[in-house]
């Protein structure tokens, strides 16, 4: 197992390495000095080329990508244009937010998409099937954003039971304030695992070994979970996996709606006010954390399909 | 050509496949109004068009784009049966404007991915080896970043004009379309037409685009619709954060963001806007599953 992992974790260097530099590409490939975006428009023409100088922006590309990295590696991504402070700092202290946000969505979409997808499948063409798969369709092509103001108009502003706007302080208010954000996050994750939960039921419910399992006497409880659903869980896993990706770029549209101090709102500020190494601190960060989910995806195939780890002991 | 003998035979009209799947999907009722939704967009779209063409843009500046404050967030009503909004400007209206640009800029920029994506997945899959190799691990990467931030990264980069939104959006879809292409195209390349077709001396492009690709189309065209939903979604969300369609301009995710700002004032400005974001990715989503299961019955269950 531990050489799986390892060799797992060597393959995502060069995904990570390839993903900054596409990141840190396009960024450095974008107009205007960043030199006069710091120093402001009467800057002396000699002020603005020593802080070019400083900024290293007078070295090639691929020289200043490498000097960040390994900056990156010492746990610097730069310093922002407009206020000075650690890129670093602003990120982390904003990632444990998005991150609460987001486990929450996820959380949202597993409870509500599993169950309801096993139930539908077991029960096939019924009509709780029929309704589940008309509302999984409507999740699915429901833009998040406008599911959020929806809410905040029917939960906050008429009801006024939840709060509309921002993160609470501790217990209680926390848990309120995180109740819509993420429903918002979760509901098209939720739609879509229903969907793939169901399909892949299917395609193991027809199975002989079902007919096996009940022809012994094993409980129906058992047979849908410990047969079945184990068998059908590897693309429900891998729909998961993704889910959490388009999660990590849906929070940027969920915190403006709620105006959630997370690092999406902390990325759509940053791009607003043109702050180019905070977008991309904020870009590579997320990348990064998307590769570190997708990983611990692989390392849970491996648990759940015991075939998959074998194959890797093999090599 | 000449008719196929056991058709003769038997006298049953032959069918081409694309006859094949139209008879399934036609069957596909939901998918059928889904498929006349999408029409009377582009109707919609184009005939917008028209109009502005034909007033010399009377009705869109006067009466899109002007602002009016008399009536301002006026609740739907006869005479505005979609409502005003907060500038004063008929719901309706810029409904219907908005339509041209979520259907065409989705339809471009999947468009731009299919193109490239395709070339790229189609190298990789019928070449192999070393070209499949730094293809697709390219391509790994591409998705290794949730492609809304590597449109946002492109957007942030170089400004958010039509062009830049459309790219952002094209580039961060290719690699779907690298891996749906690749994929097959492999299941047919190895087939015994695509053989025959060398041994008569054809070469590679002309075996790729003229066998391969249109025995291969099925999941490509499937990949396609939900693509253009994916992008719609992507386009309006941009917006929703000022990063896309600016306004003025009528568009539905935009017209969201503003009313945002007004959103303890009055909620049809709210509701109307994502109701037709909605409706079009149902109709997108609900059309790709129909044509799906019509093309390839096997996926069916």
């Amino acid at each position: 197992m531990y050489k799986y992992i390892i060799k797992r974790l060597l393959m995502m260097i060069p995904v990570l390495l390839g993903v900054t530099f596409i990141v840190f590409f396009i960024l450095n490939m974008s107009p205007g000095d960043p030199a006069a975006m710091i120093l402001g428009d009467r800057a002396s023409a000699e002020a603005l080329a020593m802080k070019r100088e400083e900024l290293g922006l007078n070295d090639p590309l691929l020289v200043r990508y490498f000097n960040y990295v390994v900056d990156m590696l010492h746990g610097d991504l730069g310093t922002s244009y407009k206020n000075s402070l650690s890129v670093w700092e602003q990120v982390t202290e904003r990632f444990p937010n998005t991150a609460i946000l987001a486990l929450c969505g996820i959380c949202v979409a597993l409870i509500i998409g599993i169950p309801t997808g096993i139930i539908s499948a077991k029960k096939q063409y019924s009509l709780m099937d029929n309704c589940t798969m008309v509302v999984a369709l409507i999740g699915v092509s429901m833009p998040a954003f406008w599911l959020g103001l929806l809410l905040v108009i029917v939960f906050s502003l008429n009801l006024g039971w939840l709060p509309s706007q921002g993160m609470g302080d501790g217990g209680m208010e926390l848990v309120k304030s995180l109740i819509l954000p993420s429903i918002t996050l979760g509901t098209m994750s939720a739609a879509t695992i229903t969907r793939m939960t169901r399909s892949s039921m299917l395609e193991v419910i027809r199975q002989d070994y079902i007919s096996t399992a009940r022809a012994k006497g094993v409980s129906e409880k058992t047979v849908t979970i410990k047969h079945m659903l184990r068998n059908a869980l590897i693309p429900i896993v891998t729909a998961v996996g993704l889910q959490f990706g388009s999660l990590l770029g849906g929070a940027m549209l969920t915190e403006t709606v709620f105006s959630w101090p997370g690092l999406g709102r902390l990325m759509v500020d940053s791009i607003k006010s043109k702050d180019i190494p905070l977008v991309l601190g904020s870009v590579v960060f997320m990348a990064v954390m998307f590769s570190v989910v997708n990983l611990i995806v692989d390392i849970v195939y491996a648990y759940i399909d015991p075939r998959i780890k074998s194959q890797y002991k093999k090599k | 050509m000449k008719k196929d003998n056991t058709a003769q035979v038997s006298g049953v009209k032959q069918r081409s496949l694309w006859q094949d799947a139209w008879r399934r999907f036609k069957k596909n009722k939901l998918a059928m109004v889904g498929l006349v939704f999408l029409a009377i967009l582009v109707l919609i779209a184009v005939g917008t068009i028209v109009v502005d063409l034909v007033t010399n843009n009377y009705i869109y500046e006067n009466y899109v784009i002007k602002q009016n404050l008399r009536g301002r967030l006026d609740p739907p009503s006869l005479e505005h049966p979609f409502g005003l909004d907060e500038f004063g400007r008929d719901m309706l209206l810029r409904m219907l404007w908005a339509v041209r640009s979520s259907l065409f800029m989705g339809v471009i920029a999947i468009i731009i991915s299919g193109i490239l994506g395709g070339l790229l997945g189609a190298a990789a899959g019928y070449y192999g080896k070393t070209t499949d190799n730094v293809i697709m691990r390219f391509m790994d990467i591409l998705l290794a970043i949730p492609s809304m931030l590597l449109a946002i990264a492109i957007v942030a980069a170089f400004g958010t004009s039509l062009v830049n939104v459309l790219l952002a959006i094209g580039i961060s879809y290719i690699p779907t379309f690298a891996r749906t292409v690749r994929a097959s195209i492999m299941t047919v390349k190895d087939q015994e037409f695509v053989e025959a077709a060398r041994a008569v001396g054809a070469n590679d492009p002309t075996l790729i685009f003229k066998y391969i690709l249109p025995n291969a189309m099925a999941p490509i065209i499937v990949q396609t619709t939900l693509g253009v939903a994916g992008a719609i979604l992507s386009i309006a969300g941009l917006s929703f954060i000022g990063m896309g369609v600016q306004p003025p301009t009528p568009e539905w995710g935009s017209m969201l963001s503003s009313a945002r700002t007004y959103i303890r004032d009055s909620w049809h400005i709210t509701v109307i806007p994502g109701m037709g974001i909605m409706l079009t990715i149902l109709a997108l989503n609900v059309v790709g599953d129909g044509l799906r299961d019509a093309l390839d019955p096997r996926l069916k269950n």
